[in-house]
């Protein structure tokens, strides 16, 4: 399962992609979290530890071949939602929510695992079942049961943005593996009736976070805080920037959680509409990319893996930047390789491990 | 079939590329309408909330020195109580526990917290004792902010002519407002950025437009005006009068080396002094000059060559009568030559010297030494005294003139022309700044003496000084003033105050003055002794003679004037030694000996505080925390001793 063909098989363009937007990354970070109190070691450092071990696991998931998953991929499914299920019950509860385990040394974050694993879960499905005309809503039964499984648990957590990733990861497979036209009507039609249904579902602060997007200065210093500040952050950056170091919305720490899901505000205050637009374009690069390994994948699993992982990446990128530029409401999602945090890291990086072991055995039969 | 298929799945993965990069597109022109369209709004908007727009600070005041660069003024840093309203929940009970602390109205607190602003000053310039209770109440949305503060270290010395500056640091009075501009810096606030939580960081703004205040460099010497000062309260009080001034000039420059006027106030304190004492009487109070003005009658007579100084002059015996009025001298003299004239100071002799000279004459003779214009002094609100035009002059009005009563000039005029006949004839512009320098002590202005005229030639002006003279030599009405080893030049004054309420002259409020010069050959000071009302000895011979002769003495000890030779005489040696004597007992029953405390580990603040009833003077180097002080704690401080004090910042 492991061959040396497969080292040269690495896909450069793709390793050079994750480099530079991790490299972007810790230079970012570096200046958001300078005023920050960082404990033993300094944020940049400590999240250059967890790149490292993100690394380490994406060449880990890039070593076996990734119909070994497509074997395994039950079985992994079952493992995340374990773990999920267990930090309902044992998890430790930081700022109101309860998402994190303790494992020896660090937290993980078990629902950014459950990513990967409804990704491999959801491509063995509509691999193993092709339907050439188009699946059916009763087609998509099991696959809207695999999701929203570990989806409704995790947002009893409460983590909306990670929830809301998964039903994307879903929804984004299931057309991309096409889905009747009718089914998705009445899809559509069942989803807008369920609205008023989710809102009475949802937590308050969670209303009044879509709430406050819809018209953010309808609260200026509670919950449309957020909002507000991250657009004056980005738009007094201007076309090119404050300069690096000189922002200084972050700096006084007006952005909360600037070094983490608001990261990018930090960027496009210190970097300006120029550099906003190199990382966004460098993002655009990476997710194209991915569809390209996915279309050249040699089989079915692994076109709709590729494709999974990318609309993984996709819908962080998209959520994250539009929330910190107010066009999407606030859900706490993390920005790929430029927020700060170890889990979202690791899973990240074996996403693009993912991609790199699709690439490197396109050719083989 | 499966060709379609894959055309389908072809075409589904074009959409998805398309849809992927279009929401790419999406986002990039939501950052290009935030980041080039909106700017200028999210500018500001973060301008709003990290700048506190601008609060402008009392600006940083440069230092004001004596001739020998000693401090006259400084600025020091103290802190500023502000409150931001909107952060105060309980107002009331805020207000309730700083009241007592500043010491002022509940009300008045409240009414400040509830104001709708988000920043106000509660107390400015607070002590650092009200800091620390204040900092122990722990109250949220009340913070310090440093602003600079005024310090007059020599308190009283001088003050009249440095002026002070007021709370906002702007110049007031004297000095401090005349040279405001330069001594305040341009526009200083400090840039207050504030944090999410409402923290505030200065950033001083001291970049952009920005200079440093510059330095007054006076002429004033503060020895000379301490011994100005002492002796002019000490005569004051003895003689129980209103008022006093002393002026010292340099004859040769105009430069003005001191001027004491009693009733004095701390310019620290000004605001518990009621404004009029805050008037420097030198240039602002115009008085009858009395007797004193026979000096110009003498020059002249002199000058217009009415009469020699041999040429006699009957003096009636002691009464002389002009149309309905009686002129009286205190002693009764015959015939006078003109020198003793002046030396017995004659009224009626010097009224027949007016007569001759005549009105018109004596005008223009006074108008060429400047009594009747300003003086022109770099000091504000100079005034001019009253001289009349002599059409309106009557005969007896010719006579008291004469004698210097029914005209009034200011005791700078006077000191002013009395320099010219010290100095050879010149008359100078009288000043007081020296030159002005910026913050690196390059020169940025400098004065240098102006002469406004000649009125005498310099023969004149020996002829003068030589009579004058004989005034303080045994017999003159001067003799109090007498220094031995140093020829004197002087002229004694008394002159009767206009009575208001019942008219004509009081005949016990009197003006007693002596103006001299010293050496008579070589002036290098002339002084002007003025009292107002003294009680005891009302006259000038012997009221102000004295008080001159002492600071004439102390002076030309601290210049190096060495006495001639032969002039310490033993019995007069004696004569000299007794009176010091006393002074010196009087001193230390007045002050008991004070020891210098131990400043140590204290802020400026803090040890000029402690020091500020001693009567040191004060030099300060570096900021922080006392170093280094001289002298050691324990040392007895004598009067005007110097106090070193070098401080540097913590750690």
């Amino acid at each position: 399962m492991i061959d040396r063909k497969s080292w040269a098989q690495l896909d450069g363009k793709l390793i050079i992609l994750t480099l530079v937007l991790m490299t972007i990354g810790i230079v970012n970070l570096y200046s958001a979290t300078i005023n920050l109190p960082g404990g033993e070691f300094p944020f940049y450092q400590r999240q250059l530890f967890w790149l490292g071990i993100g690394v380490f696991f994406g060449l880990l998931v890039f070593l076996a071949d990734y119909r070994y998953y497509e074997e395994f991929a039950y079985p992994i499914y079952l493992l995340a939602l374990l773990s999920i299920v267990s930090v309902l019950i044992y998890g430790i509860v930081v700022g109101g929510a309860q998402r994190w385990i303790r494992i020896g040394f660090f937290n993980l974050q078990p629902s950014e695992l459950m990513k990967i694993a409804l990704i491999l879960a959801l491509a063995r499905h509509f691999a193993r079942y092709e339907m050439r005309e188009g699946y059916g809503l009763r087609d998509l039964i099991i696959p809207a049961v695999i999701t929203l499984l570990p989806t409704l648990l995790i947002a009893k957590q409460p983590d909306l943005g990670t929830a809301l990733v998964l039903v994307f990861i879903l929804l984004s497979i299931v057309m991309f593996v096409k889905i009747r036209f009718r089914s998705l009507l009445i899809l559509l039609t069942v989803v807008i009736l369920a609205t008023p249904f989710f809102w009475v579902a949802l937590k308050d602060y969670q209303r009044s976070r879509i709430l406050t997007f819809l018209n953010p200065d309808m609260d200026p210093l509670g919950a449309g805080y957020h909002i507000i500040q991250s657009k004056i952050a980005v738009g007094s950056g201007g076309v090119w920037g404050k300069g690096y170091l000189h922002g200084t919305q972050c700096k006084l720490q007006f952005l909360p959680e600037h070094h983490t899901d608001f990261v990018f505000a930090v960027l496009g205050e210190e970097w300006g509409f120029i550099g906003c637009g190199v990382v966004l374009a460098l993002y655009l690069a990476l997710i194209l990319w991915g569809l390209n390994i996915g279309m050249k994948a040699k089989d079915r699993f692994g076109t709709i893996l590729a494709f999974g992982v990318t609309a993984m990446i996709f819908w962080h990128v998209i959520i994250n930047v539009g929330m910190v530029l107010g066009i999407m409401p606030i859900v706490g999602l993390p920005l790929p390789f430029l927020s700060y945090g170890g889990s979202s890291a690791v899973v990240h990086l074996m996403g693009i491990g993912l991609l790199l072991n699709v690439r490197a055995r396109r050719h083989i039969f | 079939m499966k060709d379609r298929a894959k055309y389908f799945f072809k075409l589904r993965a074009c959409l998805v590329f398309v849809g992927f990069t279009l929401c790419f597109g999406l986002i990039a022109v939501r950052a290009y309408q935030l980041q080039v369209l909106e700017r200028d709004k999210s500018l500001e908007l973060a301008q709003h909330q990290y700048y506190y727009g601008s609060i402008s600070l009392p600006p940083h005041r440069g230092t004001v020195y004596d001739a020998k660069e000693r401090e006259l003024a400084v600025s020091i840093k103290v802190n500023s109580l502000y409150a931001q309203p909107t952060k105060i929940k309980n107002k009331r009970k805020v207000a309730r526990k700083l009241a007592p602390i500043l010491r002022t109205d509940v009300r008045k607190i409240q009414s400040l917290l509830s104001s709708p602003k988000s920043f106000v000053w509660l107390q400015r310039k607070i002590t650092p004792a009200q800091q620390e209770k204040i900092e122990a109440l722990g109250f949220d949305g009340v913070g310090f902010i440093p602003e600079s503060r005024r310090f007059y270290p020599n308190s009283e010395l001088g003050s009249h002519i440095i002026g002070f500056a007021g709370m906002d640091s702007q110049g007031l009075e004297g000095l401090e407002k005349v040279h405001d501009k330069c001594l305040r810096n341009t526009d200083e606030y400090v840039v207050l950025e504030k944090d999410a939580l409402g923290r505030w960081i200065y950033i001083s703004a001291g970049e952009k437009g920005f200079r440093s205040p510059y330095n007054l460099h006076l002429t004033l010497d503060l020895r000379v005006q301490y011994v100005a000062e002492r002796e002019l309260r000490r005569g004051v009080m003895d003689l129980k009068a209103r008022a006093g001034m002393v002026v010292v000039m340099e004859p040769f420059t105009g430069k003005i080396l001191a001027m004491a006027i009693q009733p004095s106030f701390n310019p620290n304190l000004f605001w518990e002094y009621s404004p009029d004492r805050w008037r420097n009487r030198v240039i602002t109070d115009p008085f009858e000059p009395g007797s004193l003005l026979k000096v110009f009658l003498l020059a002249a007579a002199l000058k217009e060559e009415i009469a020699k100084e041999s040429d006699i002059f009957f003096c009636e015996n002691g009464a002389y009568k002009i149309g309905g009025n009686v002129i009286h001298d205190i002693k009764r003299h015959g015939w006078l030559s003109l020198r003793n004239v002046i030396k017995f100071s004659s009224n009626i002799g010097a009224s027949k010297v007016g007569e001759s000279l005549g009105a018109e004459r004596f005008y223009h003779n006074l108008c060429a030494f400047g009594l009747n214009e300003k003086t022109g002094i770099d000091l504000v609100g100079e005034v001019i005294g009253n001289i009349r035009p002599p059409q309106l002059w009557s005969p007896v009005d010719l006579a008291s003139i004469s004698f210097g009563q029914g005209v009034s000039v200011t005791a700078l005029q006077l000191i002013t022309a009395f320099s010219c006949i010290a100095n050879g004839g010149k008359l100078m512009r009288p000043y007081v700044v020296e030159k002005i320098t910026d913050a690196r002590r390059r020169v940025v202005v400098e004065f240098s003496p102006e002469v406004r005229r000649r009125v005498l030639s310099e023969r004149s002006c020996r002829r003068i000084t030589s009579i004058l003279t004989k005034v303080v030599k045994r017999g003159g009405t001067g003799s109090l003033a007498r220094l031995p080893g140093y020829e004197v030049a002087g002229k004694t004054g008394t002159a009767q105050k206009a009575d208001r309420a019942k008219g004509g002259y009081s005949e016990e409020k009197i003006i007693a003055s002596f103006m001299g010069f010293i050496p008579a050959d070589d002036p290098r000071m002339a002084i002007l002794v003025v009292l107002d009302e003294p009680t005891k000895s009302s006259y000038g011979g012997v009221g102000a003679a004295p008080i001159f002769k002492r600071i004439a003495h102390e002076l030309m000890q601290y210049m190096g004037v060495r006495p001639k030779e032969g002039g310490m005489g033993k019995r007069l040696n004696i004569v000299k030694a007794t009176p010091v004597r006393k002074q010196k007992a009087r001193n230390e029953k007045n002050h008991p000996h004070h020891l210098m405390p131990d400043l140590h580990g204290l802020s400026m603040r803090q040890a000029l505080v402690r020091l500020e009833r001693e009567k040191v003077r004060i030099r300060l180097a570096g900021s922080g925390i006392l170093e280094e002080q001289r002298p050691n704690p324990g040392t007895p401080l004598e009067k005007g001793a110097e106090v070193f004090l070098r401080f540097a910042p913590t750690r």
